[in-house]
């Protein structure tokens, strides 16, 4: 069953099947931990037949049922609660039968948290209010389990994005989960939690990492540029992932771009990185100063700050002021 | 470096075992290791490793006609790099290895001509005297050299006994020469090497090991080891790796045999019928390296993402483009030997077993030849991290297996269980 399809109305159902590779019946169960009294940012509890999630949370994608070069201690050492599979891929290779065979794609790959396959495709790319209000009804009289808001990735303006998303998290049920597809950059992941939305997928930290860029609070550093040649810090002194305890940036530099290795390395940083991003988010959620994360985190991301306006307007229409 | 996070490589050898670092692949971060001052293991994340530098990755061809008076080349991601002598100290300074080989012309291989075979046994000559004198910190490997020529390798492994250096600071020799590195000395046979190798050894003290790095396929592995060969590399297992191979030839001798081993050993992909394989299970324990018997020397291979042409003189890249065909397309070619399956074969599309039934590995206990087929055919990087788990495992079995049979003079034994094998494989 093809789910979470992205449709020119920017939301669909997120059927059931979708959330593990065989199930039929509804397969999670979703509750609210606690709400931010500003924003609509919120951390939830979202059970899965493999495993139980913390949202809001990001979803590293694993097209091929495999992760990069990564074996699946090193993915769970990122932190990754969740990776993504392409139903559509996977069932042209290996394809479904010999899935079924061996027992399902958790034991195919040795994966034994959870995993979501959606099938990609069907991007039409629109962004038309009314047509998405005709679609948001249809949806919530169907009462799926969840929803994702997906079209929104095509490369679409920022300021046309941020209301949509607004929109649908206002209209969507506030009991069931929200999942953002094709969401990765650390500045939407922010906004997107602080306008209510649980879950997102991105390729960006893997691919960044095959050019040879690492995450950091501010953005990315590409290991290629000269600097860091004979730079003996880790890549963030502040993380504590594989890579950031063992490598120097000197080194990565040594091999970015031309060893496999490389790819691998910046692949379990990156990883690491949008989980301890999401880790901070819900924390901060729970304690209830998701405000004031989103002011230092935006404050430190861009210098002098010098906040493009849609984050500005993103995150004013949710109660939160930038700080100047 | 290669295709391994550290943690990876402990997943399958130990914390402690020998690794092998070309001098190659640093000569242009000589500054950056003189400024980090912790030395090349601790630099690449594999402290506590002990470190053997050799000058050229045996896993590359090296392209062959271009040392000359002012150094050694070497090629690296911006191209050749003449290395002098003055400059390959201060490198294995800088990289502070428990052994190094010295600096050496081997660019020597069955086609070379006389005339190259005595420049290289000159340069070589010249080059270890420089390194004995430059001496300061580790111990020095000296080069046994001479080419095909048998005559020439027994006078220069002559010479070298005959020397009256201080012999304190020599670590042991390193046997060069015979090829110019990369998948073609797999091809270099154990009966065309026999008198060769011969010619080399029995002149050399037996109070010093041996080192022959190089693609080897284990039946020359074999026969180096009979001659007395001490170190060899991982390269090989790197090469199967590389073409989306799993080694599966047999390489465990039975000690004793009990019924339930008997029906295990029937499961095993290449049985033969009269030695009988079976598993050792109290020999699965990886790198218990003794000074006295066979060391394994693991060599961190190179994978190239992206191809950088040397910039130098034209006619050089037109040479150097020849060569980089032999070094880059090895998983185009799709080559395959009698040692190994290969996973890209589709019958393997279906398979819910292991890579080879019975062994310890990580990648056997954990997945299946479906998954790694999977894997290998839409060329995910996980592919070739699970084969070389796989491909490295096989090979410590293999050389935990030489030394047994060296110590319980099993040797022969050993050689045709493989051969038989091998010939099997070869009617299939």
């Amino acid at each position: 069953m093809a789910a979470a399809a992205s449709t020119i109305s920017g939301t669909s159902a997120m059927a059931s099947a979708a959330v593990s590779s065989s199930s039929s019946s509804p397969a999670l169960s979703f509750r609210i931990l606690s709400e931010c009294s500003k924003s609509k940012a919120r951390t939830s509890l979202m059970k899965l037949p493999h495993y139980t999630v913390e949202l809001p949370m990001f979803m590293p994608v694993g097209t091929q049922g495999t992760m990069k070069g990564l074996l699946p201690g090193q993915v769970k050492d990122a932190k990754a609660q969740i990776i993504l599979g392409n139903t559509y891929h996977l069932g042209t290779r290996p394809g479904k039968d010999l899935l079924n065979d061996i027992g399902g794609l958790h034991k195919f790959m040795q994966w034994d948290r959870a995993l979501l396959t959606d099938s990609g495709g069907f991007q039409m790319g629109g962004l038309f209010p009314d047509l998405r209000k005709i679609s948001l009804e249809q949806l919530i009289a169907r009462d799926a389990p969840g929803y994702a808001i997906g079209g929104l990735s095509g490369g679409e303006e920022k300021d046309k994005f941020w209301p949509t998303v607004h929109l649908c998290t206002d209209h969507l049920p506030k009991n069931k989960p929200r999942y953002c597809m094709g969401v990765g950059f650390a500045v939407d992941l922010v906004v997107c939690c602080a306008l209510g939305v649980d879950m997102f997928d991105c390729v960006f930290p893997t691919r960044t990492a095959r050019f040879g860029c690492a995450l950091i609070d501010n953005g990315q550093i590409n290991l290629k540029a000269r600097d860091f040649a004979t730079d003996f810090r880790p890549i963030d002194e502040k993380c504590d992932c594989e890579t950031c305890k063992n490598y120097t940036r000197a080194y990565l530099h040594t091999i970015v771009t031309k060893e496999t290795v490389a790819c691998h390395l910046l692949s379990m940083h990156n990883i690491a990185y949008q989980m301890r991003l999401m880790k901070n988010i819900r924390e901060s959620i729970k304690e209830d100063r998701f405000v004031d994360f989103v002011q230092d985190f935006m404050a430190c991301y861009y210098k002098d700050q010098s906040y493009p306006q849609w984050v500005i307007d993103a995150l004013a229409a949710v109660n939160i002021i930038l700080k100047k | 470096m290669g295709v391994w996070v550290w943690d990876v490589l402990h997943l399958v050898v130990g914390k402690d075992s020998p690794v092998c670092v070309p001098a190659q692949h640093f000569s242009e971060h000589v500054k950056v290791l003189q400024s980090y001052r912790r030395g090349v293991a601790h630099f690449s994340a594999l402290q506590g490793h002990c470190v053997c530098v050799t000058a050229q990755d045996s896993s590359k061809v090296t392209p062959s006609g271009y040392n000359d008076k002012s150094g050694v080349s070497m090629w690296t991601y911006r191209g050749r790099q003449s290395v002098s002598i003055d400059k390959y100290m201060e490198l294995v300074e800088t990289m502070q290895p428990d052994w190094y080989e010295a600096l050496n012309d081997a660019d020597t291989d069955s086609a070379s001509s006389k005339k190259r075979v005595s420049k290289s046994t000159a340069m070589s000559m010249a080059y270890l005297k420089q390194c004995i004198d430059h001496h300061k910190v580790a111990k020095v490997m000296r080069a046994a050299v001479g080419g095909h020529s048998e005559g020439d390798r027994s006078r220069w492994s002559k010479s070298l006994a005959e020397k009256l250096e201080d012999t304190s600071i020599i670590s042991g020799y390193a046997l060069l020469g015979l090829h110019t590195n990369g998948p073609p000395t797999e091809k270099l046979e154990p009966e065309s090497m026999h008198n060769l190798i011969k010619a080399s050894i029995d002149p050399l003290p037996a109070d010093l090991p041996r080192q022959a790095a190089g693609m080897w396929n284990p039946l020359t592995v074999l026969k180096l080891a009979e001659h007395g060969v001490d170190i060899f590399d991982s390269a090989f297992p790197f090469l199967v790796t590389e073409r989306r191979g799993a080694l599966t030839f047999p390489c465990r001798l039975n000690k004793t045999l009990t019924d339930g081993e008997c029906s295990k050993n029937d499961k095993l992909e290449h049985r033969n019928k009269r030695l009988k394989v079976c598993e050792d299970n109290s020999g699965t324990k990886m790198c218990e390296d003794n000074p006295d018997t066979k060391m394994m020397c693991e060599e961190k291979p190179k994978t190239k993402m992206c191809e950088d042409k040397p910039k130098t003189k034209m006619e050089e890249e037109e040479n150097a483009k020849k060569e980089d065909k032999e070094n880059q397309p090895i998983r185009e070619k799709e080559a395959t030997s009698p040692y190994e399956i290969n996973l890209k074969d589709k019958s393997n599309v279906s398979q819910l077993e292991p890579l080879l039934a019975g062994c310890e590995c990580y990648t056997c206990k954990n997945f299946t030849r479906a998954y790694v087929h999977h894997l290998a055919n839409v060329n995910e990087l996980l592919a070739p991290v699970l084969l070389m788990m796989h491909n490295l495992h096989h090979w410590m079995d293999f050389f935990t297996s030489i030394r047994e049979a060296i110590k319980t003079d099993r040797l022969e034994d050993l050689r045709s269980l493989i051969e038989s094998s091998v010939l099997e494989s070869k009617e299939a």
